[in-house]
């Protein structure tokens, strides 16, 4: 128990960089959602700049995280779970083809492309959670 | 709502979604000049078509290429981006030289990046030399080459357009419409300028070039205020007033918007024999390498021309949200395309040149060369024949040579007629004025000017052009409750004082 206690102890600074960079995506790609469907149902632009800028900063500290996990999993010679990793990479990419749907000019950024791929990037998400957890 | 979100799909489906672009760079491109252009269905990619070519320069020696009958010589060097020439009644041409007003808030991601690519397509190989100053060259014995250069005015808030008429020097700069006393001759100028009219200006300023032309009758000016956006993606409270021609009165500087829903014009002139005003528009990117083809037209009185909802007439841009059928339905077609991307920003009217006969009746335009494309358009001077006013037959290349390779030695902007009856083109990029002239050495009898004025103004009529808010765009009595003007109509300039940030200066002291 006190082993295990230690181990932990050991190993938790390199964790906490990695879940502290990924809450970064979760919430700006959920957020992405719902500032597309304001843009579509109020036209105002404000919305659709938010949309730009949380599919930036999202893809910005998931590509962070995705190195922190790199590293995280080298330096404890764990396995990840390659579904969930699969899955999260899957979310990446999702918002890297958001990112550039959403560059129009205009309507078009965001409908129809633009909402689906932020609403696929949400569940791809979930997915990634459910297979992470699943293995947990 | 319903209705507007099946639209897109309707016009992503008759397109492709590509990643890199799509490859339709294809089409002939001499089937996009002229009054009807093949129009293909908009392409939406998710990177657009790019590509830029690094600005190196002219080496010692080099020029652009011409045709035989022509001898092209550089008739300014060592310039801080020449954006346009103008020739002055006595022959004097006045060079203004510019650099986009700084401030333009970032918005967006993509705004990071767009200013990264501008940065690369404009160069200065010059060196750091000061801009924003107007230059004078003075060719004394009019054999073609500079006799005096002298910088007129400097520290400008980047001017674009000049003009002059009676005894005062007209200086179209980013905000406002700057009127200097100056008598044709002078070398310097001393005075402080008055402010005749505050035009759209900062701090976003998009499209900030704002052409000049002096009406026949030398009563108003006529001030081009280009687009805020590609196409209304800044919101339609930044178009105020802008995509537009404005008409200003001379003497009290009232002004109102003369035509709109002009993306981005440049190069304003009146036919010579006409009397009609001119000018060479860009229009819009991001629906394809073909779409959407740069423009030359005459301009109506009330005109609208379809920005943002439309280009080339009625042909709807799925991407601006709302749409506005009432103004797609009274929106012009241009008189002749010039193919698309080119960035036509110069225009001359060769009529009374000392050109050879086959470049006596016609226009030549200065196409400033394609970014957002993936074969490089435009990067040269093309003559358009004119007839009775009109444009008669197919464009010619004239001043080629300003691509090597993937490089650019320059990039032609603004043209004029010099007092000598030849051809000047502002290369920005090379920073060169280039003469371009007939090779048998033939001059006019006396320097023709830029603006023309055919005869003293009479006494004001009243009530043409008061301080009259813009008009309802087309019949106001037809139309219906929702037809509103578009936001192009609406002149709410004020003051380069009152401006905000980046177009806040006062007139600089000369």
């Amino acid at each position: 128990m006190t082993y295990q206690h230690v181990r932990a102890d050991r190993h938790r600074p390199i964790e906490f960089v990695s879940s502290a960079l990924l809450s970064f995506p979760v919430a700006c790609f959920t957020l992405t959602v719902l500032t597309d469907i304001a843009y579509w149902q109020t036209l105002n632009l404000l919305w659709l700049h938010f949309s730009e800028w949380l599919l930036f900063a999202g893809l910005v500290f998931g590509a962070l995280a995705l190195v922190a996990l790199a590293i995280e999993f080298a330096v404890r010679r764990v396995r990840p779970v390659w579904s969930a990793a699969l899955a999260g990479i899957v979310v990446l990419l999702l918002a890297t083809l958001n990112s550039f749907v959403h560059t129009a000019d205009g309507w078009t950024a965001v409908m129809p492309y633009g909402l689906t791929l932020s609403v696929l990037t949400v569940v791809a998400m979930i997915a990634t959670a459910w297979l992470g957890a699943r293995h947990d | 709502m319903i209705e507007n979100a099946r639209l897109p799909l309707i016009a992503l489906a008759s397109g492709c979604v590509v990643l890199a672009g799509c490859n339709d760079d294809n089409l002939d491109v001499s089937k996009q000049y002229g009054p009807n252009p093949v129009l293909p269905a908009p392409t939406s990619s998710l990177l657009p078509d790019l590509k830029v070519a690094e600005v190196v320069g002219w080496r010692d020696g080099q020029t652009p290429r011409v045709p035989d009958g022509l001898v092209v010589t550089p008739f300014a060097t060592g310039l801080a981006n020449p954006r346009t020439v103008h020739t002055l009644p006595n022959g004097d041409v006045l060079v203004v030289q510019s650099k986009a007003p700084p401030g333009k808030p970032i918005n967006r991601p993509k705004d990071i990046i767009r200013n990264f690519i501008m940065s690369i397509a404009s160069g200065n190989p010059g060196g750091p030399q000061e801009t924003n100053r107007i230059t004078l060259l003075r060719d004394t014995d009019r054999n073609g080459t500079v006799d005096e250069r002298v910088d007129l005015l400097t520290g400008l808030n980047s001017p674009f357009g000049v003009a002059w008429h009676e005894d005062t020097l007209y200086v179209a700069a980013a905000d406002a419409i700057l009127s200097y006393p100056y008598a044709l001759g002078q070398t310097a100028i001393t005075a402080q300028p008055t402010v005749l009219t505050p035009l759209p200006g900062g701090p976003i300023n998009h499209h900030w070039t704002k052409d000049l032309a002096l009406s026949p009758d030398g009563r108003f000016l006529y001030a081009s205020v280009g687009s805020n956006s590609n196409a209304g993606e800044r919101g339609l409270e930044a178009e105020k007033g802008r995509a537009a021609i404005w008409q200003v009165d001379r003497r009290t500087g009232a002004a109102r918007v003369f035509a709109s829903g002009l993306r981005n014009p440049n190069g304003l002139n009146i036919h010579p024999e006409t009397g009609q005003l001119w000018t060479v528009v860009n229009e819009r990117d991001e629906l394809g390498a073909n779409l959407v083809p740069d423009y030359l037209t005459s301009v109506r009185e009330g005109g609208f021309y379809g920005w943002p909802w439309s280009y080339y007439g009625k042909n709807v841009d799925q991407r601006v949200v709302p749409p506005r059928p009432d103004l797609v339905e009274k929106a012009i077609s241009p008189d002749y395309a010039l193919t698309s991307h080119v960035a036509a920003l110069g225009l001359a009217f060769t009529n009374d040149s000392a050109m050879p006969a086959a470049y006596r009746n016609g226009a030549f335009v200065g196409n400033r060369g394609s970014w957002n494309r993936t074969a490089f358009n435009g990067y040269k001077v093309i003559f358009i024949p004119f007839e009775n006013g009109r444009p008669s037959g197919m464009a010619q290349d004239v001043v080629t040579g300003f691509l090597d390779g993937e490089q650019a030695r320059g990039r032609p902007v603004g043209l004029a007629m010099d007092g000598t009856g030849a051809l000047l083109i502002a290369d920005d990029a090379g920073n060169t004025v280039w003469r371009v002239a007939a090779a048998d050495g033939s001059v006019t009898p006396q320097p023709v000017p830029t603006d023309r004025v055919r005869a003293q103004a009479g006494p004001a009529p009243q009530n043409a052009a008061g301080p009259a808010p813009a008009r309802q765009a087309g019949g106001s009595a037809a139309a219906g409750p929702r037809s509103q003007p578009p936001q192009t109509d609406i002149a709410p300039a004020v003051g380069p004082e009152d401006g905000a940030r980046g177009g806040g200066r006062k007139p600089p002291a000369p």
